[in-house]
């Protein structure tokens, strides 16, 4: 139990800890990827964050129907035994999780480097100094985690730019913050010492439900050369269920590190709230806000998103999970039942800026944050009749600039395009590369 | 003189080398390594056996022996290498000479001076000082001997006094013993 209790913990560090990056700058769309993630029609993050874009027309011939990617990457993932070959010596479950929780859609042409990072540990009966290297940079001093919010579906009927309908919805959020003792001991190398507390302070939660939402987007001033787009949507949120913890868990090292069967005993004190799917549902408003000034080839947008999205769960029960050293077990008690309690969506705030310069060429700007970090991508097309290039330029979460390059070419209303973009590993400053590739029909 | 002891137990260390596993798979190549200092674990190891060289002679029968319970699965082929550290300390009170350090291995206590697997180290003395032989560096894979479970280690020294007053001292039978495990990249 304990040693699972670990892995668990370690494969979620390490999810928490992958690189975002990728993620950000590929989309399911070769031509966003070819431009450093930037959208230069309604779709991407424009349309999803700005509620103004819902009523401003499509510039001719720019956006697709729809996009279908072309998974090239997943070839080469099931070629990797070490995630699939479950019976071999090598199977590695975390390269499995981390396949799972990122899923590599596109080919890899060029891996990002890895250098050779040796872990030490020097052993004693009374002493333990651990000493990560390089690795040691990884080893987070602020909270890290992952998470998102989406919105899977939005099922409802527009009519004059009023619309009325529901959205289905999920938010999820995982978080660590690693103690003190924890942190010297895994960065400085501080040895570890007799009766103390090691541990790592955690929250996460998870939610989904139903939104019905009512809404407009439309032009409020102007012509369709020159013009102000506003839309606004307001959601009644209603909470499914959820779930969430908050707490710690680690271990206390004993009288002497290394001696007996338990050198370490767990502490684990945890938090538990949940609303289970069929209590009274959890309900809140929130609301969207958008505004987009087209004036000729030039276009420029804000959005924010989840407004006081505040949720409250009037059904609730509260658990505290800790662990029984004397019983060697998980122990779970019954806090409360039925009370209320809170949960909040994050805000999601976008910038955007689209130039059309004339001579087929567009350049886009956007500015993106979703509570967790900014981006700033910025792109550029240019057509030369059926053929496209692209490239784009992109600051990530962690700050590091990388790069997006591509073409595509068009056939009537079939268009094939490719997408390269640059990634970084945690370490090393060097870079991989990815290749997207998709059909887009428009 | 004669002792068992020394027994390292791996169970200890399962769970740190899930954590140097999970750590090496996050953050790219690399390798596990870990130094267990073996005599922490059984400190009276680190005795003390006098001698008294008259000068202009030398004797070669200051020895003492003890077992090593070595842990399993050193020749798992995601081990990389294992070596043993091992060092003495001569506390040299007076006269002056030369004093050798060797040490024997051999899978059983008898015979395991007259083994020839051996390593050796010597300091010269000119009065009283106090001297480390070593540390010695064993590779503990480069025989067949060391992928057994059990492992007797003899140490002797062996003096050779100058010509003039009696060379006196005591040597610390073990002042370092440290096991050096080294494990691939893929530990999983």
């Amino acid at each position: 139990m304990r040693h699972r209790l670990v892995l668990l913990v370690s494969a979620g560090w390490l999810v928490g800890m992958t690189p975002a990056a990728r993620a950000q700058l590929l989309s399911s769309d070769a031509r966003r990827t070819g431009m450093a993630g930037v959208s230069l029609s309604r779709d991407g993050a424009l349309g999803r964050f700005n509620p103004a874009y819902q009523a401003v027309p499509a510039r001719e011939g720019r956006a697709a129907k729809f996009t279908i990617p072309i998974p090239l990457g997943l070839f080469q993932v099931l070629k990797d035994s070490t995630a699939f070959d479950f019976d071999s010596s090598y199977f590695n479950p975390i390269q499995l999780a981390n396949y799972i929780f990122h899923p590599p859609l596109y080919l890899e042409v060029k891996k990002s480097p890895t250098f050779t990072n040796d872990v030490e540990f020097t052993i004693g009966r009374d002493s333990l100094l651990v000493d990560l290297g390089k690795a040691s940079q990884l080893v987070p001093t602020d909270r890290f985690g992952f998470g998102g919010t989406s919105r899977l579906a939005d099922i409802g009927v527009t009519i004059k730019g009023f619309h009325v309908g529901a959205l289905i919805w999920e938010e999820h959020d995982l978080g660590f913050q690693l103690g003190d003792t924890l942190l010297r001991f895994l960065r400085e190398k501080d040895p570890a010492r007799t009766n103390t507390v090691y541990n790592s302070a955690g929250d996460g939660v998870a939610q989904a439900g139903i939104a019905p939402t009512i809404g407009y987007a439309g032009r409020v001033w102007g012509d369709s050369l020159r013009g102000i787009y506003l839309g606004a949507s307001l959601h009644y949120y209603l909470g499914g269920g959820y779930g969430g913890v908050d707490g710690i868990a680690g271990f206390r090292t004993g009288d002497t590190l290394f001696a007996g069967s338990n050198p370490v005993s767990p502490t684990v004190d945890v938090l538990v709230s949940y609303s289970k799917f069929g209590n009274t549902l959890g309900h809140g408003f929130g609301s969207d806000l958008g505004i987009v000034y087209v004036t000729g080839p030039i276009e420029v947008g804000f959005g924010i998103n989840d407004i006081g999205a505040t949720l409250t769960w009037p059904d609730t029960r509260v658990d505290r999970d800790t662990f029984d050293t004397v019983q060697n077990k998980f122990v779970s008690t019954q806090v409360a039942n039925h009370v209320s309690s809170k949960t909040k969506l994050p805000v999601t705030y976008v910038a955007n800026a689209i130039l059309d310069m004339g001579t087929n060429t567009t350049a886009g700007l956007m500015i993106l944050n979703n509570g967790r970090g900014t981006t700033i991508q910025i792109g550029v097309e240019q057509r030369v009749g059926p053929l496209a290039l692209r490239g784009g330029v992109q600051r990530d979460q962690r700050k590091r600039v990388q790069l997006g390059w591509g073409t595509g070419v068009r056939f009537g209303p079939f268009g094939l395009d490719v997408g390269f973009a640059t990634h970084s590993g945690s370490l090393s400053p060097a870079r991989g590369i990815t290749m997207a590739t998709s059909i887009s029909i428009y | 003189m004669l002792r068992t002891g020394a027994r390292m137990s791996v169970t200890r260390l399962t769970w740190l080398a899930v954590a140097a596993g999970v750590m090496i798979l996050g953050c790219g190549e690399g390798r596990a390594i870990f130094n267990v200092d073996v005599l922490s674990y059984e400190p009276q190891l680190a005795d003390t056996v006098p001698y008294a060289v008259p000068g202009g002679t030398s004797i070669t029968q200051v020895r003492d022996s003890f077992g090593l319970d070595l842990p399993g699965g050193l020749g798992n082929s995601t081990v990389d290498s294992v070596s043993l550290l091992y060092a003495s300390t001569v506390l040299n009170a007076a006269g002056g000479g030369k004093v050798r350090l060797e040490m024997f291995f051999d899978s059983t206590p008898g015979n395991v001076f007259s083994s020839t697997v051996m390593r050796a180290d010597s300091a010269v003395f000119t009065g009283p000082d106090t001297v480390m032989l070593g540390p010695i560096s064993v590779p503990l894979l480069a025989d067949s001997l060391f992928t057994q479970s059990k492992l007797w280690v003899g140490v002797r020294a062996s003096v050779v006094a100058n010509a003039g007053p009696v060379m006196t001292g005591r040597f610390v039978t073990v002042s370092v013993l440290r096991l050096r495990i080294i494990f691939q990249d893929k530990v999983f």
